[in-house]
This record gives C-alpha cells, structure tokens and sequence, in this order.
C-alpha cells in the first residue's frame, strides 16, 4: 500500500501547488491566460518534441497512442515541477525592465500497461495559467481626474485527463486522451481614491470547464537491424470552455455588491489542433525527434482588449537523446540520458499587428537509479525568449528549470502475471 | 518477463525507495514557497477592462433650495445683548434691543463723610458686529416698568417678546466702537437714580437684602440703540456700577456693583421689517419661499426667524440608474451672492447643516468622519478675497444622502444651513445664497457613485 498512500500524498500536493504561481505574465490577462505548451514529462529536455516518442518507462503524454510502449508488470508515478525565471523588457514598460521568478509542481501522472494491447495512464496539470499584477489608473467618470488602480490576476486552467492506448496491429497504436478542463480564473482590482476616502475592490472570478479530447495514433517499426524510425500524430477538435462568472465588489472591505451569473460571461473556445512528428533512433542510443503543432486559433475568440487577436498558432521543434543503457541479465537498463532540443513558434497572440514569436533550446539530463531503480530523475533547462520589442510588444526572455521525478513499482495485483 | 522482477528485487538495496519522496518534496515546497512575490508592472493597461467598477461623479442631482419662515425664535440666555439697528438690502429694517436683570449689590457700611458720586452702567463689545461701525451707536438705558417673568409653561423668552419700559431713559450716550478691539461702553445713568439707590446702600434698606425684592423694586434694564446702522453684540457681564467716596485717613474712592443676574432671564427682542423685500409676503401660513418665486436665491438669518433649508428632492432619482451601487462621496457647494456681504456685512463665520424634515425645526447637525471620529460639518468657508467668485460653503453630506437615498417615503427632508447654537439666534449675519439654477452663484452638488456594470 505504498503506492495509494504516497499517490494521495502527491496528488494533494501537486493539486496545491498547481495554484501556487507568483510570475507576472502580461499577456495572461487576455482570455484563459498563458496557455501551456509543456508536457512536463520526459520530453522536456527536448523541447517538448515526443509526438512519435515512445518509451517503456516513462509517460509520454504528447501522444497518448505511446501508452502501449510501457513495459507491462509496472506501475508508474511521474511528478513534475517547473522553475522559471523571466524578465520582461519593452517600450510599453517605459524603460524599465521587469523580472519574476516562480517554483511549482506542474504536472502528476500515473500509468500502466494493463494488458498487451492496452496502456494507461491519467494526470493533472495545467492548460493555462494567468498571473500579472499591472499598475493603471482610472477615470473618475464625468471628471478629468485619474484614480490609481491595480489589477491583480490569477487562477487558470487545469486539466485532468485519463489516456489510453490500444495497439490493435503490431507497429501500430491509436489513443484517445479524455481531459476535463477545469478552473477559475480571479482577477481584483483595486481602485483607491483616498480624497474620496473610498477603497474599491472589485473581484471577478470566471470559472471554466467542459471536456477536450484528443486522439492520437503512432506506427513504428524497425528499419534495419541498427534503425527504429517512428510517426505519431495528433488531433484535438476544437471544444468550448463553459464560463461563469461571478462579481464581488467591496468597499473598504465592506461587500457592496454581489452577482452571479454575469451577463458578461464569455465562453472560450478552444480550438481545433494537430501535431505530428517523427521518431528516428540508431543502435537503440540516438534518437532525433522532430514535431509540427498547430492550433487554429484564429477566430475562435474576440479579445475584449484593442490591439491584440487571437491568431493560428504553429510550433515546430526538433530535440536529440542520447541514452546510455547497459545490460543487465540479458537486459537493457537505461542508467542515464542527455537530451538537446531547438523550437520556434508563431505563439496564438498577436499583439500590434504582429504575430508573437518563441524561439529557444532546452537542454535535459536524465539519471535512472541503479540503486533504487524503482526512481528516475529529469532534469531540464529552457532558455528561450518571447515577443519582441517592436510593435509595442513585451519581450519576454526566460529560463525554465525542468524537474521531472519518476517512480515505479511492480504492479502486483493477481491479474497480471510475474513470471 | 521473469528477468525484469528478479532484476527489480537484485538491485533494490533499500527497503523502501518511497524514503526518498519526502526529501523532493520538501525540497519542492521550500523552492515554491520561497518563491518571491509578483511585482506590479506598469504593463497591460490597454487589456484592463474598466467597465465593471467605476466611480462616476454626477451633478444632475439637483438640490432645492428654500427660505423658511419663522414667526419668533428663542432669543434668552445667548450671552450676548444684542443692540443696534440697521436697513438691510435684502431683508429689510432689523432692529435688536435687550432685557436684562441686575442683582442687589453687597452691602458694606459706609462711614459719616460717604458721598455719592455716580451711576455708571459698564458694557463691553462682544466682537461681533453687523452693518457700519465707522457710524455711531446712540445707546439708550431704559428702567423696566415691569419685572421680566415667564409665563406659565414657557422656559425662554423669543425675539418677538417686550416688556414695558419706562419712557425717560437712564441714561443715553454715542459711541463709535471698535468691536474687534472689545471697546467698552460705559454710559453715565440718571443722578437721582444713583443718589435713590445710595440711599438704600446707606440705609441697608432691606430692599437691597432679597433678590426677589429687589427686582420688584428695581425690575430690570432694557437697552437699546435710537441710532439707525449697525448691531453690536455686547457681553452678558454687564454691572451697574454706584460710584462713592468717603475719607478715613485718606480719601478713598469706592463702589457698588449692580451685578448682571438671572442669564436665564436676560434676551434680544429682535424686530425686522419685510416690506419692499422678497420676504414680504412670508407670514406664519405662508412660510416657505422657493428659491425659483425668489429670482433663484435663497435668504438666511436665523435671528430673525429666516431660515434657509436645501433638500434633495431628486435624490432616489439615482437608484433608477442599473449601475448604481452606492454613494461614496457627496460635496455641497453653497456659493453666497456676489456682493451680498463684505467686511461690514460679514457671512456668517461657521454655518452647520441642522437634518430637519417638514417642521424646519433645526436638529442634529451633520457630520462627517475624520481620523475616525466623526466632525460636526461647519462649512469651511473660503472666501475668495481676489475675484469673489470662489467664496463658498461646502459641506460632505455623504452619509446624509446615503440615509436619504434609503428611505423611500415622500418627505419634506432637508438641511438648514444655520449658525452652530451658539450664535444662531445671537447675531444678524445674513447669508443670500444662490440655487442649482442661479448662473452666477451656482448650488452645486458634486456626488460620486460606485457603478458597477454586471
């Protein structure tokens, strides 16, 4: 009973912690916030690139077709968190430069293989995330007088998801991922005018939810006795993320208005989205991954904010591993990986007229315990940057800090047989 | 299949790997925790959606100003022996004159050689003044006839209230006064006044023994002014003083106070006459004046009875509005007429805002909250000694309109803007203001409401 009582553990933390972020985004206050494009698993150290990846050990959740490479008999625990630390710079900031730093477990997941053709494996993390503190001033209505205010958002979009995998032919698995998007977002402004000894805070929290599926498929097959090439790819139909709102507006911390059931509630669409990408590996050492994602976003939602619409996003990304595996029994055990990997990115913002660009590389280590071979550790490093100075845009540059933890243990139930 | 376990079980050296999960985790959670607070950016203001809160200032709540009339006002026991007369432009001739009550002095013995020398009654200027002090003030000392006493059920007397007087003064004297310097006045009274009075000290009459008896014998005093200009308020510690000299080893000059008493007792009959005014018409049936029958302005001068009263007729006009929330600030702005005062003619210095409902009764004054306790509003009058134009009262009557707005009920509600009880019946500062619609001295309400927008 190790397992339940240390998945409950993490469970509750990570539930916690994916709430618990104190970067300041800009951009996240338009629509659900900064959308993830993170899976927080394996891949990380690869730019995210695993549409094709499989892996007997750990979960890849950029497909959930990999589900049937898991290795049966096992049940595996992944645990991420993401460090990051961003400096925001731009004319809009008038000159000065802005920097946050930011910790929390991102992503937990559990998996399996259940059967010979059936791989599991469910999770939580976040779809999106909204952060930012922005000082403003307001217009005191039928006066030319300006009152200070600072708008304070948080909150986001999690997921929780259940994926499986089928492998109804040899070299070929299909998968459908049921996620049930879920969360609020809170934005408070406060409005203080002390020559009117008044101190307005008004709170609007918009809760979200409906379900996103995805469904994926990869065919993979050895090339030649030295090569192993894999396809995968995905598809999301595009879903929408019932809102409602609810507004509180206090005065000098007195409730002097309440409302549910906003009129202004604004449902947001998500929208529909492919990736597919490629997996060559030689001598089961080198493996070199490419991806192409794109959402269309362009049309779904009407920012309520001048300037800025929603546009079809694109990603591509390209990462190399070099695993290091030795035998044991006649056995092959990973001991350790190196990962590199590039991405560039037209991101679903465009801010003046200009599309929002990403570029970066990430850099991953990963060390699968000898000693205690139930853990595995990643490690992941993004340097990357966001937008541009130009066209009154922010630029963002940022490093990530990936942790990634993996467990596994013997399934031993009596289903399933050891020996 | 078999390799994997058995590999599993060979290289597990611990008992339980599961010693290592809470090490990450407490690594993890002190990295979050630690993590430093979001710090504002000056970033994003064009996403901020401010439609939701706002305050807006509105001026289309119209208050209504009125002059009311009252037929008397209580006068007694101000402190202040108000005396004078003037013609005033706006309200026509107002007089005041003012009854007072003296006591028997303490008596001592006289020697053989004591002599008379005078009756003197001593006065001094209160500082407060109404009309031209470069003119003279010809005060006149009357004896009462009969004594000041209070009917039955009556507790003051009211400006409208006289006592008989005896037709040959006391005493009379003209001065020029220089209230701000608090001049004196002290008027010469009749000889055989102060020789019948001597005698009574001398004799120890028991007159002089009993208060009671006393004013039977001596009644009172009434003061008043025959000139025509200007008011002056006198202090209520006035003395009646009996000058004598008698020698011992050496002269010695010596004197009898006849000491103010009874305050109680003591008032202003104070008179105006209306005609030729817009108040002309005001009587006990007819007492209210709308500021719109009055060429947009508004008169006040509690002394005499003429009050001026605003109200916020239109004020639930503002819960018909959707985004209406709540007052959260509210400023009236008084503007008094151009020329309706200057240095001789002074507004009144403090003007409460008394809640009053249909009976125009002044009561509770309003105020607002300052550092936590609440502050009685007194006007804070600006005068604008450069262009005149700014010369204003305000008052924060914030919390009056957030009761007003709540109560749904047809009313006659309002606030009289009258002088703090201290002088509100005690001097003759007149105020001539003008209303919403008056295009030069404009009444302005300036009130700010939270609006939110669901």
């Amino acid at each position: 009973m190790k397992i339940s009582s240390a998945s409950i553990l993490l469970f509750l933390l990570s539930y916690n912690a994916l709430h618990s972020q104190t970067t300041n985004s800009p951009y996240s206050i338009l629509g659900i916030g900064d959308i993830d494009n993170d899976y927080y698993n394996r891949t990380g150290g690869m730019a995210n690139t695993g549409q094709a990846y499989r892996s007997d050990r750990f979960l890849i959740n950029n497909n959930p077709a990999s589900y049937t490479a898991l290795q049966q008999q096992f049940f595996s625990f992944e645990l991420g968190a993401k460090g990051q630390f961003v400096n925001y710079s731009g004319d809009p900031l008038k000159g000065s430069s802005a920097s946050n730093k930011d910790f929390a477990i991102k992503h937990l997941s559990v998996g399996t293989k259940i059967t010979k053709w059936w791989g599991s494996s469910a999770g939580i993390m976040p779809y999106s995330t909204s952060n930012y503190l922005i000082n403003s001033f307001q217009n005191i209505g039928g006066t030319s007088a300006n009152v200070p205010t600072t708008v304070d958002g948080s909150g986001g979009v999690n997921q929780v998801y259940w994926g499986n995998a089928f492998q109804p032919f040899k070299h070929f698995s299909v998968g459908v991922n049921a996620a049930y998007l879920f969360g609020s977002l809170t934005e408070t402004k406060d409005l203080i005018q002390d020559n009117l000894a008044t101190s307005l805070s008004t709170t609007q929290q918009t809760f979200y939810k409906n379900f996103y599926f995805t469904y994926g498929a990869q065919y993979y097959l050895p090339l030649s006795k030295k090569w192993d090439l894999s396809l995968g790819g995905t598809y999301s139909p595009s879903a929408t993320l019932a809102a409602d709102a609810s507004l509180v507006v206090t005065d000098n911390a007195t409730q002097i208005s309440s409302t549910t059931n906003l009129k202004r509630n604004v449902d947001f669409k998500l929208p529909n989205a492919t990736a597919f990408g490629f997996s060559l590996t030689k001598n089961k050492r080198y493996t070199l991954n490419a991806d192409y994602r794109y959402q269309a976003w362009s049309g779904t939602n009407i920012l309520q904010a001048a300037n800025v619409a929603l546009v079809n996003s694109s990603r591509t990304s390209v990462g190399f591993e070099i695993s290091n595996k030795k035998t044991y029994f006649n056995t092959l055990f990973e001991t350790s990986y190196m990962q590199a990997g590039v991405y560039y990115g037209n991101s679903y913002l465009q801010v003046g007229g200009q599309q929002l660009k990403e570029l970066g590389l990430s850099l991953g280590y990963g060390i699968n315990s000898k000693r205690n071979p139930e853990l595995g550790l990643n490690l992941g490093l993004d340097v990357g940057q966001r937008g541009t100075k130009q066209n009154g845009q922010i630029k963002e540059n940022y490093v990530n800090f990936k942790v990634t933890v993996s467990y596994r243990s013997l399934w031993r139930t009596k289903g399933i047989r050891y020996f | 299949m078999a390799n994997i376990a058995q590999i599993f079980r060979e290289m597990r050296t611990t008992p339980s790997a599961l010693k290592f999960f809470p090490v990450i985790f407490v690594l993890s959670f002190a990295l979050a925790v630690t993590s430093c607070q979001k710090t504002a950016i000056q970033y994003g203001q064009q996403y901020i959606d401010n439609g939701i809160t706002n305050i807006i200032l509105v001026d289309s709540i119209t208050p209504t100003v009125s002059t009311i009339y009252k037929d008397s006002v209580f006068t007694s026991q101000t402190g202040t022996l108000l005396v004078g007369s003037y013609a005033d432009a706006y309200l026509g001739k107002t007089s005041s004159n003012a009854y007072l009550q003296l006591a028997p002095p303490t008596l001592a013995d006289l020697l053989n050689n004591a002599q008379y020398d005078s009756l003197v009654l001593l006065m001094k200027t209160s500082g407060s003044y109404y009309g031209d002090t470069t003119l003279p003030i010809s005060i006149s000392v009357n004896q009462l006839t009969q004594e000041l006493k209070l009917a039955e059920n009556q507790f003051s007397f009211s400006n409208i209230a006289s006592f008989p007087v005896s037709s040959t003064p006391l005493g009379t004297k003209s001065f020029i006064l220089r209230p701000l310097n608090h001049d004196s006045a002290n008027i010469k009274l009749s000889d055989a006044k102060g020789l019948e009075l001597y005698n009574l000290i001398k004799t120890k009459s028991d007159i002089l023994k009993d208060k009671a008896v006393f004013t039977d014998y001596f009644k009172g005093l009434n003061i008043s002014a025959s000139s025509n200009g200007n008011v002056y308020g006198f202090r209520d510690s006035v003395v009646m003083r009996l000058y004598y000299h008698q020698t011992d080893l050496a002269l010695q000059n010596k004197y009898f106070d006849f000491a103010f008493d009874n305050a109680s007792l003591q008032f202003n009959h104070i008179a105006a006459d209306r005609s030729g005014t817009p108040l002309a018409g005001l009587n006990t049936l007819n007492n209210e004046l709308p500021s719109t029958a009055a060429g947009n302005t508004g008169y006040l001068q509690s002394a005499t009875g003429i009050y001026l009263k605003i109200s916020f007729p239109t004020i639930r006009k503002l819960l018909e509005r959707t985004d209406f929330i709540k007052i959260i600030r509210a400023q009236l702005v008084v503007r008094p007429l151009l020329n309706s005062f200057n240095g001789l003619y002074p507004l009144p210095p403090v003007l409460v805002g008394a809640q009053t409902d249909g009976a125009n009764e002044p009561g509770a004054s309003i105020s607002s909250v300052s550092n936590g306790s609440a502050v009685t509003e007194t006007g804070d009058l600006f005068i604008d000694n450069v262009y005149g134009l700014n010369t204003s009262y305000s008052y924060d009557v914030t919390n009056y309109l957030q009761q007003q707005i709540s109560i749904s009920t047809v009313n006659k509600n309002g606030l009289l803007l009258i002088p703090a009880s201290d002088t509100r019946f005690s001097a003759l500062n007149r105020l001539v203001i003008g209303d919403a619609q008056n295009l030069k001295n404009k009444l302005q309400l300036n009130l700010y409401y939270v609006s939110v927008n669901k």
